[in-house]
């Protein structure tokens, strides 16, 4: 069993549901991996038995975190530098990610953005781009969890137990109107999900 | 507190268990058959190795009723009576404990009490043998059972003269928690120690001004005009009582009971562990309790984060088989306990 600790402290958050939907997508089996929500970074510590546990029973520990970035006072160097430091010699990480592509600062965000389907719906990013503009200073702008959010809610097409379930996470991302989980730019997680899992 | 740090080796599906950092109230949690049952036995016999009739006892809780040499042998890990089975306790009590077998076929026949017994079955005995050590004491001390290869219900114990257990211990197998409450309470009241009991539960019923044992039935005054049956306050204060009980009688021991939260309703679980945290710090009783409950953890996490709670030390332990049968007691300290319980992970 590989257990993936997430940042999200449910599973009825977009992060969650995306794990899920992108590792039944590469055609993973849900008996063969657990996600264990570990509510923020800080948390993890706390999660010492679960990883101890999971090594002595033979299975694989991976953390999938958001590198963050210097502004917030971390950034995918600093944060791998905290994880690995997080326990002592007496629990295993088997092996790390972190988004956006376990390579650059950012986060999870950053990596759902770049699998919206910006040409089927280029109306929508058209008159995002005006609103942010028209924001200014004024507000919080660029607002990437609202444009994400807001990207879905504002889908036409959605039936009402589709739109009720947004709030839970739900954001259908095996859904190729929506999304694309074939992107290159989600490569490497694919890539690291294949060879750990 | 007796103990800090137990280790096993060789007992039934043990091969080896280390635990350490135990506190006054310890906590075990884990899948079935992962060896819960087995670790509160093998503390079980670490507390009395001068009685060499326990293991023969824990194999008849394990519904075993013959002391054949193949139930005997269900002791030992494999089947293996070469495996001795050890367990070593430390903290302010040390102990080191021995138990090996004796094989019918064993080359280790004594022959000199051949000679006394000449029949033709005399060289078929067969028991156990138990060595062990108290305390910072280098004697080894032995006791010895034998079972009548004619008769295998009976059995000649030997115990050690000059030395006596000075610890107290009692192991409560699940769902046998009411057992003796009746006998426990009167020596209580013998011992003039009944208004300790009431202090305790008050803390679950505040109107209990005083417990009697009136014609074998335990009657409470709630401040009526008579005394009621306890049973009238509900089964789970009767449970609870009863192991309230268990705990004031093995004042400065240890007490084992196995699925403790078996037919108890969740809506008693906080009381309790109340009653269990104040009971053992005054008594000093050390308590190591099992459970499949992920209510009855969740129960103790909002009762030890409690102030009036806090000062009796918990320890609780998930407990994972390896493949190669080695137990490991992976330990919670409350911050990580009360962080799982608030995420609402999975504990059994």
């Amino acid at each position: 069993m590989t257990r993936i600790f997430i940042e999200a402290k449910h599973e009825k958050t977009s992060e969650s549901v995306f794990i899920h939907t992108l590792l039944k997508h590469i055609g993973k089996d849900s008996k063969s991996f657990e996600v264990i929500h570990v509510d923020g970074k800080d948390n993890l510590k706390n999660n010492k038995v679960k990883f101890q546990e999971n090594t002595l029973i033979g299975g694989r520990n991976l953390v999938v975190f958001d590198a963050d970035t210097p502004e917030s006072g971390w950034g995918y160097e600093a944060t791998k530098k905290r994880i690995l430091s997080t326990f002592s010699d007496d629990v295993k990480i088997d092996d790390m990610f972190l988004y956006p592509n376990n390579q650059n600062d950012g986060v999870f965000e950053n990596l759902l953005e770049r699998l919206m389907q910006k040409e089927k719906h280029s109306r929508f990013f058209d008159c995002f781009t005006d609103y942010e503009n028209c924001l200014g200073d004024e507000y919080v702008s660029p607002d990437l969890k609202g444009k994400l959010h807001t990207y879905m809610s504002a889908q036409k097409s959605l039936s009402n137990k589709e739109r009720k379930n947004l709030g839970s996470g739900q954001w259908l991302f095996d859904d190729e109107r929506f999304w694309n989980l074939d992107s290159e730019d989600l490569k490497p997680l694919r890539e690291f999900f294949m060879s750990n899992i | 507190m007796n103990f800090t740090n137990v280790s096993i080796e060789n007992f039934r599906g043990i091969r080896k268990c280390n635990i350490s950092d135990l506190g006054l109230v310890n906590v075990f949690f884990g899948k079935n058959n992962c060896g819960k049952s087995t670790l509160l036995e093998a503390l079980f016999l670490m507390s009395g190795p001068s009685n060499p009739t326990l293991p023969i006892i824990v194999n008849n809780i394990r519904q075993l009723v013959s002391s054949s040499e193949d139930d005997i042998l269900t002791d030992f890990y494999g089947l293996n009576a070469e495996n001795e089975i050890k367990i070593k306790g430390e903290g302010n009590n040390k102990r080191e404990v021995c138990v090996s077998m004796i094989k019918s076929q064993s080359n280790q026949v004594d022959l000199s009490q051949l000679t006394q017994n000449n029949t033709e079955q005399s060289g078929k005995k067969f028991g156990l043998k138990i060595a062990y050590r108290i305390g910072d004491s280098e004697k080894i001390h032995h006791s010895e059972l034998i079972v009548d290869p004619n008769d295998e219900n009976k059995a000649n114990a030997k115990t050690e003269k000059g030395y006596e257990e000075g610890m107290y211990a009692e192991y409560i197998p699940s769902g046998n928690i009411m057992l003796h409450t009746n006998e426990k309470l009167a020596q209580i009241i013998i011992e003039k120690r009944e208004a300790e009991i009431v202090e305790a539960l008050k803390l679950i019923e505040p109107k209990i001004k005083d417990i009697q044992l009136i014609d074998k039935k335990i009657m409470v005054d709630v401040g009526l005009s008579s005394r009621l049956p306890v049973n009238v306050l509900g089964d789970g204060v009767r449970k609870i009582l009863s192991i309230l009980l268990a705990i004031h009688s093995a004042k400065g021991g240890m007490l084992m009971i196995d699925e403790i939260d078996n037919g108890l309703h969740y809506s008693v679980m906080q009381n309790l562990w109340k009653v269990i945290l104040h009971a053992c710090k005054k008594n000093d009783t050390q308590i190591f309790v099992s459970t499949h409950s992920a209510d009855l953890v969740s129960a103790l996490v909002e009762v030890f984060n409690q102030e009036d709670m806090a000062e009796t030390s918990v320890s609780a332990y998930k407990l994972v088989k390896k493949e190669d049968d080695e137990l490991v007691a992976l330990r919670y300290d409350k911050e990580k306990l009360t962080y799982v319980i608030n995420q609402e992970m999975e504990v059994r």
